[in-house]
């Protein structure tokens, strides 16, 4: 239990030539990282302030630098620049064993010649020296997750799940101040995803800790971070809660990472008018909010190229008129929703829409016929052209 | 068309009879070599293969006595152990160092170490000789030794084993507090225990049967000889005395084959486990 401070962290990997490094680092290679002659900048400019308790998911896509970061805190990788805090004490220098953190790895990493009872033992042995003391621990432990009865079964003899329950036991029998997760729940089946998500929040409730949680799901990180980092090529791209993170995406890649499924973009034009502003999409004119208005005025705007984004749900789809006339291509049923995608020139729209009976479901929605869609102005988000941001913020 | 049954049967016989003829050659000199142990002088003459009784023990008596083999046995003994001991350690930790570290030129020693496989063994006989002689380490232990600390092979074979050990789980145990020393040693190791045991036998019985090295080493010291020199011993040019050596080789066999039974099931294991790496 301590807050976690990192101050303007940065990593940067030297270049090893002729040498293939762990998948980790090469799969960041892929991306658009910032090389300098020192070396692939995999993180910079990170600076958060997580607080005590506090549950925290770096989430981004594939080599975005988040499980660096968390490997950073770690300390299984060190920080080139800045400074990292674990509680008041700066731990930059200090090993893994020294930080008082666990960890739980996106393999598990059990050690398959022990048995569950010895995996969750193993860190207790190092530091606790009275058996009785080390195996009321693990037993509470196991208690919490439910694998009492597995504790003498090796890894080996475990489902996928049970894996995963023994590898969280593993952290959480030693009662760290920070617990760390890295992609915990991407090697289960989606089902039991969905199953563990819902008992990592329970759990949750019944350890009280810091959590940094590391994953590339956002419905993950939507449903379990109080405070949740969105990252990408390297940079912090948002620090904030779901619901900001959500309704006020500070940028284009955070408004169209978050949210499944993904945000729709159009370009436009921003044009200052008598009261307020109209802006022009696809040839229409649509007369902006005053709300709205009155956040642009304040920013001095008249004229400008901008990236109009709404978001699926927003869009309204009607068979006789509506602001822009689309054909439909495929329509995907969800269950209680269909994800209509539509087609305007070699544009491709998503809408949401609720599967009612007044659709008939699928039967409505012919390929390559004729609909039209419209949305509100007040469900738009504006981002600036040149640099992505979103002009409301 | 045959039904595939029968064609399977008509198949695994073949098969059968072919290995189990290539076996019964491959045991056929061990097959000698014990019923030989048993014959006495004038039975050895006869081209009989059985010999008259397997109670006639004079050979193993007179080959213990007259060819010292016990001591040569005890010789061995701590030869093949220690070295084999030594070589494994020193292959796991060079092994760990080639797996975990990054080190500059970390390619380059690899290779170079790799390297030295390809350079026969007899090439280094005079080199290694005049070495250890000058070390003062002929007729000694040590001396017969420490041509064995070092072997490519091993290390390369337990390189490609702990390859495959997830870094994660080194990950892992430094977070649980466990530094490099215990992790190998609570982790690396019992994971890789089939590996090692094989590696274990296969130098034991190597360093057990190696006949030129000793040979030469301990020339001037007759105490300090190995057995596989001892019973080479027994038999001089001016007395053949095969059965005595074929008595000596059958006892020579005696502490592999108790090592072979006990390592037998983690070898087992082993023996896939290499054949993926080697």
């Amino acid at each position: 239990m301590a807050s976690v401070t990192l101050k303007n962290i940065k990593k940067i990997y030297p270049p090893l030539p002729g040498k293939t490094k762990n998948k980790h680092k090469t799969e960041e290679s892929k991306s658009n990282l910032q090389t300098t002659e020192k070396g692939i900048v995999a993180v910079q400019d990170f600076n958060i302030e997580i607080k005590d308790k506090e549950f925290i998911v770096l989430v981004g896509p594939s080599g975005c630098g988040k499980s660096t970061t968390l490997r950073m805190i770690a300390g299984l990788e060190e920080i080139t620049e800045g400074e990292l805090y674990i509680g008041d004490k700066l731990v930059n220098e200090l090993e893994p064993k020294d930080r008082d953190i666990a960890m739980v790895f996106q393999n598990y990493a059990l050690y398959p010649h022990m048995s569950v009872y010895d995996n969750m033992a193993f860190a207790l042995k190092k530091k606790v020296k009275s058996k009785e003391e080390i195996k009321k621990k693990v037993m509470e432990a196991a208690e919490i997750l439910g694998i009492t009865e597995y504790l003498d079964r090796k890894p080996k003899n475990l489902s996928g799940g049970q894996r995963q329950r023994v590898a969280i036991g593993r952290a959480i029998v030693r009662n760290p101040k920070v617990m760390l997760m890295d992609e915990p729940l991407s090697n289960l089946d989606a089902k039991l995803r969905n199953q563990m998500r819902t008992e990592l929040l329970r759990l949750r409730k019944k350890i009280d800790t810091t959590f940094v949680y590391v994953t590339h799901d956002q419905t993950e990180a939507m449903t379990l971070g109080d405070r949740i980092v969105v990252m990408k090529d390297g940079f912090i791209q948002q620090i904030g809660t779901p619901e900001e993170v959500f309704n006020s995406p500070r940028n284009v890649f955070v408004a169209t990472f978050i949210g499944t499924p993904q945000m729709n973009l159009f370009d436009g034009t921003l044009n200052e008018i008598e009261d307020g502003y109209s802006l022009s999409i696809m040839g229409k004119d649509i007369i902006l909010p005053q709300e709205m208005g009155a956040k642009l005025k304040e920013k001095g705007i008249k004229t400008k190229n901008v990236t109009v984004g709404i978001r699926p749900d927003s869009i309204e789809i009607s068979n006789f008129d509506g602001l822009f006339e689309a054909t439909i291509g495929v329509a995907e049923l969800m269950g209680t929703s269909i994800h209509l995608h539509l087609e305007q020139g070699d544009r491709d729209i998503i809408a949401v829409i609720e599967a009612k009976d007044e659709h008939h479901m699928l039967r409505t929605f012919t390929p390559d016929s004729k609909i039209f869609y419209s949305f509100a102005p007040e469900s738009m988000y504006l981002f600036d052209s040149e640099t992505g941001l979103n002009m409301e913020c | 068309m045959m039904k595939r049954k029968t064609k399977n049967l008509i198949e695994d016989t073949i098969v059968s009879i072919i290995a189990i003829a290539i076996g019964l050659v491959i045991i056929f000199p061990l097959i000698y070599c014990f019923c030989g142990a048993f014959k006495t002088p004038s039975d050895f003459l006869t081209p009989k293969l059985l010999p008259g009784s397997f109670t006639y023990l004079e050979n193993f008596k007179e080959a213990l006595a007259k060819g010292n083999l016990l001591r040569y046995t005890i010789n061995s003994l701590i030869i093949a152990f220690f070295g084999t001991t030594i070589r494994l350690i020193i292959s796991i930790l060079a092994a760990y160092c080639f797996t975990y570290y990054d080190f500059r030129g970390k390619n380059f020693f690899f290779f170079l170490i790799l390297g030295t496989m390809m350079i026969p063994g007899d090439v280094l006989l005079v080199t290694n000789y005049l070495t250890v002689s000058k070390l003062h380490l002929l007729n000694t232990y040590l001396g017969v030794m420490i041509v064995s600390f070092i072997s490519a092979s091993q290390m390369f074979m337990l390189r490609q084993r702990f390859k495959s050990v997830p870094k994660d789980m080194r990950e892992a145990s430094q977070i649980d507090g466990y530094g490099d020393f215990w992790f190998i040693w609570k982790v690396l190791l019992p994971i890789c225990k089939p590996v090692i045991t094989t590696l274990f036998v296969q130098s034991f019985i190597n360093l057990w049967n190696a006949y030129l090295w000793p040979l030469i080493v301990t020339a001037s010291s007759p105490n300090m000889r190995t057995i596989m020199v001892g019973i080479t011993k027994l038999n001089s040019w001016e007395d053949e005395n095969y059965y005595l050596v074929l008595a000596g080789v059958c006892i020579s066999l005696i502490p592999s084959l108790i090592l072979f039974i006990i390592m037998r099931r983690n070898m087992r294991k082993g023996g896939m486990d290499g054949s993926l790496v080697g």
